[in-house]
């Protein structure tokens, strides 16, 4: 019988046993060896993947929710409780995301500032922080429970009400 | 040969236990506050599923290479095997079934490292932790139970004694693969539950992670039951497709469980209650295809499938007991954690329909389960084994499967939280008129067509609604059906009208976007349309007619509208067995010849005392002609045959690949999800 079929599995053995080897080596390396800083910066992003995560979900939730309007397969007062739970939930997290950038901006500021060759301006580390964009400065207050909502709120995140009677920003 | 490969064998799977070891250790400190020695516990994952691939390549080097030193090479193969039976013999039987669990369990565990680099970072270790376990659990079993690198203590045989001749065949070749790629699957979502319940991150997380990797499975699962079923249609040669044996049973319970869980998963995301619910769903599917796995191993109930009998049983009996321990410990631990936020308000709701269709599910699995250890449970008892026949299993299972049937079509009907009546209404209009259509149309048409609305069924039982059931079981399962199918087709239709409608979009454009947009929704209701094919072909075995003749060369039988005619034997041989055919003539009733059939009798030179019946199936979408030759004297020449009508058979393959397809849309990517996922 032809002999290439052994030949071949006996090259993908050596192969696979010598990235075993090889992975073994990385493991150990990153059990006893690795720096430490690594592992710190991970766990840092960690979270922030977490929250990415979540917000596709939610996201995805979202979208999944009015499908089901759509289709008439939930009340209207069930969808506006769900789907408003929904968004606050989107909305902090989107927020949260945002806070966790917030942390970074000076360095990375002082990073494209020597990159660009200018002296970096603000040396400060109390240098006021960048305003917030327009989007998510607080505006509408909801007229039942009283708490401030961001500008484009179509519910409170709090109680959940439709805020602002007067916009109608699906109309059909 | 220079190197002792069974030696070397040992060694890799001792090399693979030790890793697992040390990766779980690492697993767990990074669980435990230590996060650096996750990179680690990654790599060793990496190393130790290498290690397994290892393994697996030297057997398939001894196979090729006919190292009958190997008892399991020996007992598997013979020189006569082409290279591609000698591949798929690394399955064929116990030992190396388990390796090769083991090898899939790598794959996909190595996969799921990938997938999850960067992300779950809390859930990672514990998900590794659980995968190495489940490993070390199969390689335990091969060092010290089934070693398939064990060697014959004493003299090395010439020859080996071949595959058994009924695996010889090419669903057989993708069906065992196929059902451990659905069996293994569930590690993975196992072992994503385990981790929430370790760390208590009991939110929807787990259920987003798990989300595809579940359907995966279920994908498999359901495939390898389809290639099962084609196995047994084609090559076991008695006419049917399921026999309700131990074996197919043990694949079938999973699956069962599985389809549960995929449904109330929904009711989670939704509505965020069933969360002991699900946890308890995901954990009993794993069980059960360890359970399953045993089954099929350990030869613990006599089947068909049982072609080794041996002593790992003790084995899988202890670990089913820690796994059983363990998840209740884990749940029990959780279970302030797992308690609902939100209870089932109204009967009359998308969540109850779930919850129900859930129950008769599991109560289906139970019916099984129950049924399949009887034997078991009656020695215990009674000191005298009973074994359930299929005619008592179709008593319940068929009731059963047609209130699925129905709730497949109710469901998507009724809206979340609480449905008002005039949406009740606006819901149920189409699909009960296409019900009710069906019905008018089976009673009026169908004994025109040959398929009479009742039927004498024999299972009608002592017990008079069963009975008056059985009866009418045909047209209940069409109207069922056709309701479904109003069902489906008003959701797509109501769909494809809310976007042309609000977006101004044609039909066509409509209906891909509305797909694209609910690929998991759309793409079940495609899995719907393949299980009401399915349930069309189940259907169909009520009109089956079976006959039996012994002819002489050029004698006619007649079967329903089929004349057939015996016209002579022959015989062909190739270098491992020697086929007996008897060709024969199927003609109409007015004798207008239809086709060629070739029924035979397969001697492989290995089992001359065990042929192989090789049927002649005539497939057509409204019935399948099934003939099988019995005997044939060679003196005489006179032969035995048996002849089948089956009715709508081709549907339940048909159904099949629509549920494979379903499950494609469903499972689909989308380009955001591909491409976001490379952070």
């Amino acid at each position: 019988m032809s002999m290439a079929l052994p030949w071949t599995l006996t090259v993908l053995a050596g192969v696979t046993l010598a990235l075993a080897v090889v992975a073994l080596w990385q493991s150990l390396r990153a059990a006893f060896g690795a720096s430490q800083a690594e592992a710190g910066a991970a766990g840092i992003s960690g979270d922030r993947a977490d929250l990415v995560e979540e917000k596709t979900a939610l996201l995805r939730s979202i979208r999944d929710l009015d499908l089901d309007r759509e289709a008439d397969k939930i009340a209207d007062e069930d969808f506006e409780r769900l789907d408003g739970r929904l968004r606050s939930r989107a909305r902090d997290v989107l927020r949260l995301l945002d806070e966790d950038v917030q942390a970074f901006r000076p360095a990375a500021e002082a990073l494209v500032a020597r990159a660009l060759g200018t002296p970096a301006e603000p040396q400060s580390p109390t240098a006021p922080a960048p305003a917030l964009p327009a989007s998510l400065t607080p505006a509408s207050a909801c007229a039942g429970c009283g708490t401030v909502n961001d500008a484009d709120a179509s519910f409170c995140k709090r109680c959940g009400a439709r805020l602002g009677a007067g916009e109608e920003e699906d109309a059909p | 040969m220079a190197i002792d490969l069974p030696f070397f064998g040992n060694l890799v799977l001792c090399a693979v236990l030790v890793m697992a070891g040390y990766t779980f250790a690492t697993a767990a400190a990074a669980g435990r506050g230590r996060p650096h020695m996750l990179s680690a516990a990654r790599w060793g994952t990496y190393a130790t599923c290498a290690l397994v691939a290892v393994a697996v390549l030297l057997l398939a080097y001894a196979f090729q290479t006919h190292d009958f030193r190997i008892r399991y090479v020996a007992r598997y193969s013979d020189r006569s095997m082409s290279w591609w039976y000698l591949v798929t013999s690394l399955w064929g039987g116990q030992d190396g079934s388990l390796l090769w669990w083991a090898f899939l369990l790598c794959g996909y565990t190595a996969a799921c490292v990938r997938w999850m680099r960067g992300r779950y970072l809390e859930l990672q270790p514990w998900v590794l932790a659980t995968l190495m376990s489940i490993l070390a659990f199969f390689v335990v079993l091969m060092l010290f139970a089934a070693n398939p690198f064990a060697t014959f203590p004493a003299s090395v045989p010439a020859d080996g004694e071949g595959l058994n001749p009924l695996l010889q065949n090419y669903w057989m070749t993708i069906h065992p693969p196929s059902l451990y790629m659905g069996f293994v699957g569930w590690s993975i979502p196992f072992a994503f539950v385990v981790a929430a319940l370790v760390t208590g991150r009991l939110h929807e997380e787990w259920l987003h992670a798990t989300r595809r990797w579940t359907l995966v499975a279920w994908l498999f699962l359901s495939i390898g039951l389809m290639l099962g079923m084609l196995w047994s249609y084609e090559e076991l040669g008695w006419g049917g497709y399921w026999a309700w044996d131990p074996v197919e049973n043990a694949s079938f319970l999973p699956w069962l469980v599985a389809t549960a869980f995929l449904h109330s998963v929904m009711v989670q995301e939704r509505l965020r209650m069933l969360k002991v619910w699900n946890v308890f769903l995901l954990c009993l599917t794993f069980i059960l295809t360890i359970f399953g796995t045993f089954l099929t191993r350990a030869g613990l109930i006599s089947s068909v499938h049982s072609f080794a009998r041996s002593d790992i049983g003790i084995y899988f009996v202890w670990y089913l007991a820690l796994l059983i321990g363990g998840c209740a410990a884990l749940m029990g631990w959780r279970w302030r954690a797992l308690r609902a936020e939100n209870r089932i308000q109204n009967l009359l709701s998308r969540e109850f329909a779930f919850l129900f269709n859930n129950w008769v599910l599991l109560g289906m699995m139970v019916v099984v389960l129950v049924a399949t250890t009887f034997p078991l449970i009656s020695e215990w008892l009674w000191a005298e084994e009973v074994t359930v026949g299929p005619a008592q299993y179709n008593k319940l299972m068929v009731p059963l499967a047609w209130v699925l049937l129905l709730m497949t079509g109710i469901g998507p009907l009724i809206a979340w939280r609480k449905a008002s009546g005039k949406n009740l209404r606006r819901a149920f209009r189409v699909p009960l008129l296409s019900g009710a259509a069906m019905a008018v149309l089976h009673v009026g048409l169908g004994p025109l067509a040959g398929f009479p609305p009742t039927i004498d069924s024999s299972l009608a039982g002592d017990v008079a609604a069963l009975a008056w059931f059985f009866n009418v079981a045909p047209v209940l399962y069409t109207s069922a059906s056709a309701f479904v199918l109003g069902t489906i087709s008003q959701e797509f239709w109501r769909g494809v009208a809310a976007r042309m409608r609000a977006q101004g979009e044609r039909v066509g454009t409509a209906f891909v976007n509305l797909v694209a947009r609910g690929r998991r929704r759309y793409g079940g209701y495609v899995v719907h349309v393949g299980i009401v094919l399915m349930f069309l072909g189940f259907t169909g075995a009520g009109y089956d007619v079976e006959k039996e003749a012994a002819l002489g060369p050029g004698e006619v039988m007649e079967v329903q509208r089929y004349r057939i005619r015996y016209d002579s034997p022959r015989m062909e041989v190739d270098r491992n067995k020697r086929m007996i055919f008897t060709d024969m003539t199927i003609m109409t009733a007015q004798g207008a010849t239809l086709g060629q059939a070739a029924p035979a009798k397969f001697i492989y030179r290995t089992a001359p005392e065990q042929p192989t019946t090789e049927v002649s199936i005539r497939s057509r979408p409204i019935e399948d002609l099934y003939v099988i030759m019995s005997t044939v004297d060679s003196e005489t020449r006179r032969g035995t045959f048996q002849v089948k009508v089956r009715p709508l058979v081709a549907w339940i393959w048909i159904g099949g690949f629509v549920l494979i397809l379903g499950c494609l849309v469903a499972m689909w990517p989308s380009a955001r999800e591909l491409l976001g996922e490379r952070r």
